[in-house]
C-alpha cells in the first residue's frame, strides 16, 4: 500500500531486491555467524506476516451512490425474455423489447445493463437512444463508471427525454401524396406513430409498392413502429387486385410486418399480462399462384 | 481356471465419481489418476460376478483383485484399502476399459481376501501404524531438507533467474516432494510459476519461499508444536487424513446453509469448495469434492441449500474442511441473519485465521461493502465501507460492473472468498440479488 512507514519501506525494498540478485552478490546485514540467505528467508518471513495479514486491505472512501429511479423493474416474464435476448446475436428484438419497456413505463433491471451495454458497444445496431431512455438516470450513473462505454452514454444522453413523448401527428394530405412517390419517407416520421400514420404505412404496404427486394425490410420497419392494435387492420388487408409483381411485393411487407408486430404483441403481454394478444393470422410471404380466372 | 458361472450377478459398473468417493484420502485419490493409463496395465479383466482383477506395472508390478464396494486386494506394501492401485482399477472399469474374460491362475477363486476390506482395516494394528508413521515422517524429513536447502539457494543465486525459466526451476523439486510424501509441499511449489504473471511478482516470490521455509521449519519442531497447529503442519505438508478418523471427531449440529460454491482446476484435479454457513453455532465450514475434468463435480450439496446436520472438522487449527455425517430433515425456514460482517470484522478474522494457519490461501466471508471500480482502466476494483476501510478484489477474466448494477453505489451483500492478495467475489446475496419469481433468492454471479 502506498502508505508504509518509512523504515519499513526502506527494509522491504531491500530484501526484495537482495532476494532478486542473491546474497552472494548483495550483502545483508545478517549477524555473524548466520548464513545471509537463512538471514534473508527469515526476515522475508517476518515481512510476509505483516503482508498476508494487512496486504489486500487500504484505505478508501466510496463515491456517491447513483440517483434512485422511480420507475418499477420490468416483471419477471419480461426479464426471463430478456435473459434469453442477451444471449442472442440478433438485436433486432432486443429493440423491440426496449421499445415495450418504454411504451410500459419500466426502466432495465440491473442485472442487464452490463450486457446490454456491451452490446451496444460492439454494435451500432442497436439504438442507443432507447437504451438510454431504459437505462435510466440509475443506469446512466452506472455506465458512466466504465471508460469503454463512453461513446454510448454520449449518444444515450443526447435523446434521453427528447423524442420519447406522445404520438406524431397525423400525416396531412400533401404528405400522402408525396408517400405514393417515396414510401422511405414513411419511416422519418417520429415514432411512434400516431393511428393515422399506421393506416397510411399499412396502406403503403398493401399497395405493393415498394421495391420488391426491400419490402420484407421495409415491413419489418413499419411493424416495429405501428401500435399494437394495429394488427387486425394489417392482416385483413388483401393485395388482391394488383399484377403479380407487386403482389409478391405487398405479402413480402405485410408478412414481414405482421412478424415483427405479433413479436411485440408477445412482448406487451410479458410486460402487461392484461394485454392479450389477438388470434394470430399470419400472412403468406410466398404469393399464391395466380388462378385461371386471374390471368389477363 | 474357474469353472462357467450360470448365475450373473447384476453388477451397475460405478461412475468415476463413484470410484473417488470410495477412496480413503486425498493423496489416494490424486495417486490413482496417472495409474489409469492402458500401457501400465496387463492380464486385466472382469469376470461375471463383478470381480476384477488386472497387473498394474508401478515402481514395481502389482497383483490387484478387487470386487467393488466389497473387497479390495493389492500385493502392493500401502495398508489403505482401497489402495491407488485398487482404485485406478476401479477408474479403468468405470472408464469401460476392462473387458470380460476368464481369471488368470494368481486370481483367488473366491475373489479378494476379506481381510483387507475397508471394514476391518478400521481396526488400527498400533504397533505397525507406529511403524509407518516414523518410517513416512523420515521420509519428509529428509525431503524437507532437500527443500530447505533448495529455497537457500534460491534466494543465494537471486531470483532474477526466474523470469526466464520458472517451470523448470519447480518441477525438478516438486517432483522431489512427491516422493518424499509431501504432495502439500509439491502443490505449493507447483503454484509458484504463476505468482510471475502478476505484479511485484518479486514480492509475492519472495513471499512464497519464506512462507516454504517457515513450513520446513515448523516441521522440524513438529512434536513440540501444540496440536492444532501440528495438525495445520501436517496437513500443508500433505500427510493423509483418513476419513474414518475425522468421522470419529465430535460432531457439530447446526442448520448449515450452503452460501455459496467455487469451483477451481488443480494439476489433474476439478475441486469443488461448498461453503457452509452454520446459523447456531456462527460458523463456516467446507465441503471439498473431487472429479476427474470432465467427470461431473459432486452435486448433492446446492447453493441455497439448508442442510440440519451433523458436521465432523478435519483437524487443524482454522481448518473449514468438514465431512457430512447425519443429516435430519429440515424443521425450520432459514434464519433471515446472515453472516454479513463489515469489513474491519472480517480483516480481523483474517488475521486470527493466518496465526492458525500462516499458509491459509483463502477464508469465506459475506461483506456488506459499496463496490468501487478502478480510477484508471486495467487498476483493481475495490469493495469498501462507507467509513473507508477497504479491501482490494482479485482481478477477475471479467470485471465485477455486474456487482455495481446491482448495488447502484451502495453497500450490498457480497458472499466471497477473502485471501492474501484480496477478495474474490463469488455471489451476490439479500434483497439486491432479487427473487426468481418463485420468492427463491436469485443466485446473481458478480460478473
Amino acid at each position: 500500500m502506498s502508505t508504509t512507514v518509512s523504515g519499513v519501506g526502506a527494509l522491504e525494498v531491500d530484501l526484495v531486491n537482495a532476494a532478486l540478485l542473491g546474497t552472494d552478490r548483495r550483502d545483508v546485514p545478517a549477524p555473524a555467524g548466520t548464513d545471509p540467505a537463512t538471514w534473508l528467508l527469515e526476515s522475508a518471513g517476518r515481512r510476509r506476516a505483516a503482508t498476508l495479514v494487512a496486504g489486500a486491505s487500504t484505505f478508501l472512501r466510496p463515491g456517491e451512490p447513483g440517483p434512485v429511479d422511480p420507475r418499477p423493474g420490468p416483471p419477471a416474464a419480461a426479464r426471463a425474455i430478456l435473459d434469453e435476448l442477451v444471449l442472442q446475436a440478433s438485436t433486432s428484438v432486443l429493440d423491440l423489447w426496449l421499445r415495450e419497456a418504454c411504451a410500459a413505463g419500466v426502466g432495465l433491471a440491473p442485472e442487464h445493463w452490463t450486457p446490454l451495454l456491451e452490446r451496444a458497444r460492439r454494435s451500432t445496431e442497436l439504438d442507443r437512444r432507447r437504451l438510454g431512455a431504459a437505462l435510466g438516470a440509475r443506469g446512466l450513473w452506472f455506465a458512466r463508471h466504465n471508460p469503454a462505454w463512453s461513446a454510448v452514454v454520449r449518444a444515450a444522453e443526447a435523446s434521453t427525454g427528447a423524442d420519447q413523448g406522445a404520438a406524431a401527428p397525423d400525416p396531412d394530405a400533401a404528405d400522402l401524396g408525396r408517400l405514393a412517390e417515396d414510401p422511405d419517407r414513411l419511416l422519418t416520421w417520429p415514432d411512434p406513430w400516431s393511428a393515422g400514420a399506421a393506416r397510411v404505412a399499412v396502406g403503403v404496404l398493401a399497395a405493393g409498392i415498394v421495391g420488391a427486394r426491400g419490402a420484407q425490410a421495409f415491413g419489418q420497419r413499419v411493424g416495429a413502429r405501428v401500435p399494437l392494435d394495429t394488427y387486425a387492420a394489417l392482416t385483413a388487408v388483401a393485395p388482391s387486385r394488383l399484377d403479380p409483381a407487386a403482389r409478391a411485393s405487398a405479402r413480402a411487407g405485410l408478412a414481414a410486418a405482421e412478424e415483427v408486430l405479433w413479436a411485440r404483441w408477445g412482448l406487451a403481454h410479458a410486460f402487461d399480462p392484461s394485454r392479450v394478444p389477438p388470434e394470430r393470422r399470419p400472412v403468406p410471404s410466398v404469393p399464391a399462384v395466380p388462378t385461371f380466372q386471374e390471368r389477363p | 481356471m474357474s469353472g462357467r458361472i450360470t448365475t450373473v450377478a447384476v453388477v451397475e459398473v460405478w461412475s468415476r465419481a463413484q470410484v473417488l468417493a470410495a477412496a480413503p484420502d486425498d493423496a489416494s485419490r490424486r495417486a490413482s489418476l496417472p495409474l489409469t493409463a492402458s500401457r501400465i496395465w496387463s492380464e486385466s479383466g472382469r469376470g461375471p460376478t463383478g470381480l476384477l482383477w488386472g497387473r498394474c506395472r508401478g515402481s514395481a508390478t502389482y497383483a490387484v483383485v478387487v470386487e467393488p464396494g466389497q473387497a479390495y486386494a493389492c500385493s502392493c506394501p500401502s495398508r489403505k484399502s482401497p489402495c491407488k492401485h485398487a482404485l485406478a482399477l476401479l477408474l479403468r472399469w468405470a472408464d469401460g476399459l476392462v473387458g470380460p474374460g476368464d481369471p488368470p491362475e494368481w486370481v483367488p477363486t473366491a475373489g479378494p481376501a476379506r481381510g483387507r476390506s475397508a471394514e476391518e482395516e478400521r481396526v488400527p494394528d498400533v504397533e505397525a501404524a507406529t511403524a509407518r508413521a516414523a518410517e513416512r515422517r523420515a521420509k519428509v524429513d529428509a525431503g524437507l531438507d532437500e527443500l530447505d536447502r533448495w529455497l537457500h539457494d534460491q534466494v543465494r543465486t537471486g531470483l532474477a533467474a526466474w523470469e526466464r525459466r520458472a517451470w523448470t526451476h519447480v518441477e525438478g523439486v516438486a517432483a522431489r516432494m512427491v516422493d518424499a510424501q509431501a504432495p502439500g509441499v509439491a502443490g505449493m511449489l507447483r503454484g509458484l510459476p504463476a505468482l510471475l504473471a502478476r505484479d511485484a511478482w518479486p514480492e509475492r516470490l519472495l513471499d512464497a519461499l519464506a512462507g516454504l521455509h517457515l513450513l520446513v521449519v515448523a516441521h522440524r519442531g513438529l512434536d513440540r508444536l501444540p496440536v492444532d497447529l501440528a495438525a495445520t503442519v501436517r496437513s500443508r505438508v500433505g500427510y493423509p487424513v483418513a476419513k474414518a478418523g475425522v468421522l470419529a471427531q465430535p460432531p457439530v449440529l447446526d442448520h448449515w446453509w450452503a452460501v455459496g460454491s467455487v469451483d477451481s482446476v488443480d494439476g489433474r484435479l476439478e475441486t469443488r469448495r461448498v461453503w457452509l454457513w452454520g446459523r447456531t453455532t456462527r460458523s463456516w465450514a467446507m465441503l471439498l469434492s473431487f472429479a476427474v475434468p470432465g467427470a461431473g463435480l459432486d452435486e448433492s450439496v446446492g447453493v441455497g441449500q439448508v442442510l440440519n446436520a451433523a458436521v465432523h472438522r478435519y483437524p487443524g487449527g482454522g481448518e473449514h474442511r468438514v465431512l457430512l455425517g447425519e443429516q435430519w430433515p429440515v424443521d425450520e425456514a432459514p434464519d433471515a441473519a446472515g453472516p454479513a460482517e463489515p469489513l474491519a470484522a472480517v480483516e480481523q478474522r483474517w488475521a486470527l485465521q493466518v496465526a492458525a494457519d500462516p499458509w491459509a490461501s483463502r477464508m469465506p466471508a459475506v461483506l456488506r461493502a459499496v463496490p468501487v471500480p478502478p480510477a484508471r482502466p486495467g487498476e483493481p476494483w475495490h469493495l469498501a465501507d462507507p467509513d473507508g476501510s477497504a479491501v482490494r478484489l482479485v482481478a477477475m477474466t471479467l470485471e465485477p460492473w455486474p456487482l455495481l448494477a446491482a448495488s447502484g453505489g451502495r453497500p450490498v451483500e457480497v458472499f466471497g472468498e477473502w485471501g492474501p492478495a484480496g477478495f474474490a467475489p463469488v455471489r451476490l446475496l439479500g434483497a439486491e440479488a432479487g427473487t426468481d419469481g418463485t420468492g427463491r433468492p436469485r443466485l446473481l454471479a458478480v460478473a
